[in-house]
């Protein structure tokens, strides 16, 4: 009997699914309407956003290759929503993307099975706050910093380990397996205080700094369990060329932690930085939206060091495209107020 | 003196001011669609054509017209005959520019030449029959729109189908606009499958016999006919094979459902059985229903499209309304536009265009993007084939294997 009341008072506490939507973005959110969303099966999202950086490190265009895969037979109609610029096909698709202010439209009838690929353009000041990391190129090397943590709530529970142990197993073996892991949970006897945690993604990073010919070749992980901040140093003085790729991982470093020294409340403030930071990568792999919110998704994104826009340059033209120069201009007035002057003198002295 | 005269004139200003707020009534309004179409010499078409427009702005107008601001706009539809000729459909668009029109629905002949004059106006045109590629350009035409399988996709699935079957096709199509255009589509669709094409020959439009044409395809061994011409003539390319004996399977785009090809059957209605077309599909996955309701609105409204054919069981066949069914998404288009551009004309009407979807009739969506101004994706195009004067979707296509048969008898 007080057993069952035992029971009866304790509650489950879920931790974050590796779906779970902690921001409000990614994925990139637009002003897109639609009347519906309607497909078959899955549909798999395969990301590769592209950053242009300037040569200190500040993105200046950034585009994305989105390939859509649907596993089934039927009709599918779906807006992506995206701050977008401009659309096309990438090589590959079946169909033509639509472009819409706020979003790109795919309709058609999938034969079983259908790849829809589009390159899209991004609003630079929409996309570049929303990007994963944030890089720096000084002299002689590169900052990469993770730009994916933010603080959300949780159980603060003294928990059990015996309750938290089967959790944390499932997660190592889930990661052990690069695969992402069953949700999780845990009882606990009554209502536990909440605090504030940090999510953050695990980026794996690797990438090449060009000093002219010399080449110089790194690779890290960025997260939690890895390093916080990936610097490069080299002794050269100048500014190197950059070609990164990032792509989100499941955190590894953070469970392989010997678990046996920390007591139940410990492993479960584990166990929860573990799921965000899962959840908080899986995030990423959606930077711009999947129309099946729980398909599968990968994303990789590559910062590259490129060309400025070409700055515009104002030159001296002459008058032989038909209008009339400042310059031109300039000296008319200057002669028209002159011969004005001569005309006021010319009446005062009649 | 002078002070009861500002007096006066400020009363007759307030009393002019109250008139023109209208004590909160709506203002009255006219919006024209004009249809640009061939009623004079393929009257089917551009009948259907207006009925389309007709039937969608009767719906408007019933609900007491379009509301746009404090106005209200009462749809006006108007008939203009291009005969056929590029020329009279240049003059009717610019008959519609100076009578302002909102939009014009057209079949596509003259549109080269036509949609300069509707753009400088900021008249949005949409062709709803003719498919040619180069009709339709979001960057060259930027007020060019249509709803109508296009000859890029009609070709290409026409390919995609014939192709895996091993058949050795011989591409006919006559010499008329319609005939040219899918040809050069066709050729562009077998173009990685030179192996599948057997001949390439083009025939006159209006010919009294295609025997000598049809007796070429089967001595260049050719296993199937894929004939891309006006409605006479893939009738009469039927009759030349079929009275020579010879049983090739036929193939055609959407004309070979015009009434005139079974009339011009009706005598041996079996030379007609296998005669299968591509088309734009009439129903989406949500099931007939949709269709249905507006082919019973049509047929309210019009009365039915009767082919002037019969069954073997003595049925009489009617036509589904496919090309009224596009006019009439159109016309939805084009009034949902309109309130979102919160303008009756111009560019905003038709930068709005780009911007919206609606239910189209089959039930699935239609509308348009900056992009993109086909109203009909190729993945919409399905195939049907002839049985006893009407025709069901194949069953050896995916797409067309999901489809209901349509009801085409009373």
């Amino acid at each position: 009997m007080s057993g069952a009341l035992v029971a009866a008072a304790s509650i489950q506490i879920f931790l974050p699914a590796p779906t779970a939507q902690l921001s409000a973005q990614p994925p990139l959110r637009s002003l897109a309407q639609t009347l519906e969303t309607r497909y078959r099966g899955r549909i798999g999202s395969r990301l590769r956003v592209t950053v242009d950086l300037d040569p200190t490190g500040r993105p200046v265009v950034v585009r994305t290759e989105q390939r859509l895969t649907i596993s089934a037979l039927g009709d599918y109609f779906f807006v992506v929503p995206a701050p977008l610029v401009s659309v096309a096909a990438a090589p590959g698709s079946a169909a033509p993307p639509g472009q819409r202010a706020q979003g790109i439209v795919w309709q058609g009838f999938s034969p079983g099975r259908r790849t829809l690929a589009a390159l899209v353009r991004l609003r630079t000041g929409a996309a570049a706050p929303v990007l994963p990391l944030r890089v720096r190129i000084g002299r002689g090397g590169i900052r990469i910093a993770n730009a994916t943590a933010l603080s959300v709530l949780a159980y603060d529970a003294a928990v059990s380990r015996a309750e938290v142990a089967p959790v944390i197993k499932e997660l190592r073996r889930a990661v052990g397996r690069d695969e992402l892991p069953r949700p999780g949970s845990v009882v606990v006897p009554t209502t536990p205080p909440t605090t504030r945690i940090r999510a953050e993604a695990v980026f794996a990073v690797r990438g090449t700094l060009r000093f002219g010919q010399r080449r110089v070749r790194f690779a890290g992980r960025i997260g939690p369990g890895a390093k916080r901040v990936l610097t490069v140093r080299t002794g050269s003085r100048e500014r190197p060329k950059v070609e990164l790729v990032a792509t989100p991982a499941l955190p590894r470093e953070l469970l392989r932690a010997a678990p046996g020294r920390l007591d139940g409340r410990r492993l479960l403030a584990l166990a929860y930085r573990a799921y965000l930071a899962i959840a908080r990568a899986q995030q990423y792999t959606r930077f711009l939206a999947s129309p099946d919110p729980t398909g599968p998704t990968s994303a990789a994104f590559v910062y590259r060091t490129a060309p400025a826009p070409a700055a515009v340059v104002r030159t001296f033209r002459s008058g032989d495209d038909g209008g009339l120069s400042t310059l031109v201009v300039a000296v008319l007035v200057v002669l028209g107020v002159a011969a004005l002057s001569g005309l006021v003198v010319l009446w005062a002295h009649l | 003196m002078r002070r009861p005269a500002l007096f006066l004139l400020l009363v007759v200003s307030l009393a002019a001011s109250a008139a023109g707020c209208g004590g909160g009534s709506k203002q009255r309004g006219t919006l024209l669609v004009v249809v640009n179409a061939p009623f004079s010499q393929t009257p089917y078409v551009g009948n259907a054509i207006a009925h389309g427009v007709n039937l969608a702005a009767n719906q408007v107008n019933v609900a007491g017209g379009l509301p746009i601001g404090n106005a209200s706009y009462h749809v006006r539809v108007e008939r203009r005959d291009t005969a056929l000729s590029p020329r009279r459909a240049l003059a009717n668009v610019r008959r519609a520019v100076a009578e302002d029109a909102t939009a014009i629905v057209d079949e596509g002949t003259g549109v080269d030449a036509s949609w300069r004059v509707a753009d400088a106006a900021g008249i949005p045109i949409c062709i709803v029959y003719q498919g040619g590629t180069g009709l339709v350009d979001p960057a060259k035409r930027p007020n060019v729109f249509r709803i109508a399988p296009t000859d890029h996709g009609l070709a290409f699935r026409l390919a995609e189908y014939l192709v895996p079957k091993g058949r050795r096709v011989a591409l006919l199509h006559d010499d008329s606009g319609y005939g040219a255009e899918g040809a050069a589509a066709l050729d562009r669709a077998f173009a990685h499958n030179p192996e599948s094409v057997a001949l390439r020959l083009a025939v006159p439009t209006g010919s009294l016999s295609y025997g000598p044409q049809v007796l070429r395809a089967r001595r260049a061994h050719a296993t199937a006919l894929l004939v891309w011409g006006q409605p006479a003539t893939i009738g009469g390319v039927v009759s030349a094979a079929r009275s020579s004996g010879w049983n090739v399977p036929i193939y055609a785009p959407p004309a070979a459902q015009d009434p005139v090809v079974r009339q011009e059957l009706a005598a041996h209605p079996s030379w007609l059985d296998g005669l299968t077309f591509a088309s734009g599909r009439l129903t989406a996955e949500l099931g007939p229903q949709p269709y249905y309701s507006f082919a019973a609105r049509y047929a309210s409204a019009f009365g039915q499209d009767r082919v002037g054919v019969k069954t073997s069981a003595g049925l009489p066949v009617v036509q589904p309304p496919e090309i009224a069914m596009y006019a009439y998404d159109f016309a939805n288009v084009l009034f949902a536009a309109v309130r979102r551009a919160r303008t009756i004309r111009g560019d905003k009407v038709v930068k709005a265009l780009e911007e919206t979807t609606v239910r189209g009739t089959n039930g699935d969506e239609r509308g348009f993007s900056i992009t993109n101004h086909e109203g009909v994706v190729d993945d919409d195009v399905y195939f049907a084939r002839f049985q006893d004067m009407t025709f069901r979707p194949v069953t050896d296509d995916p797409l067309s294997a999901t489809l209901p048969v349509i009801k085409q008898t009373p």
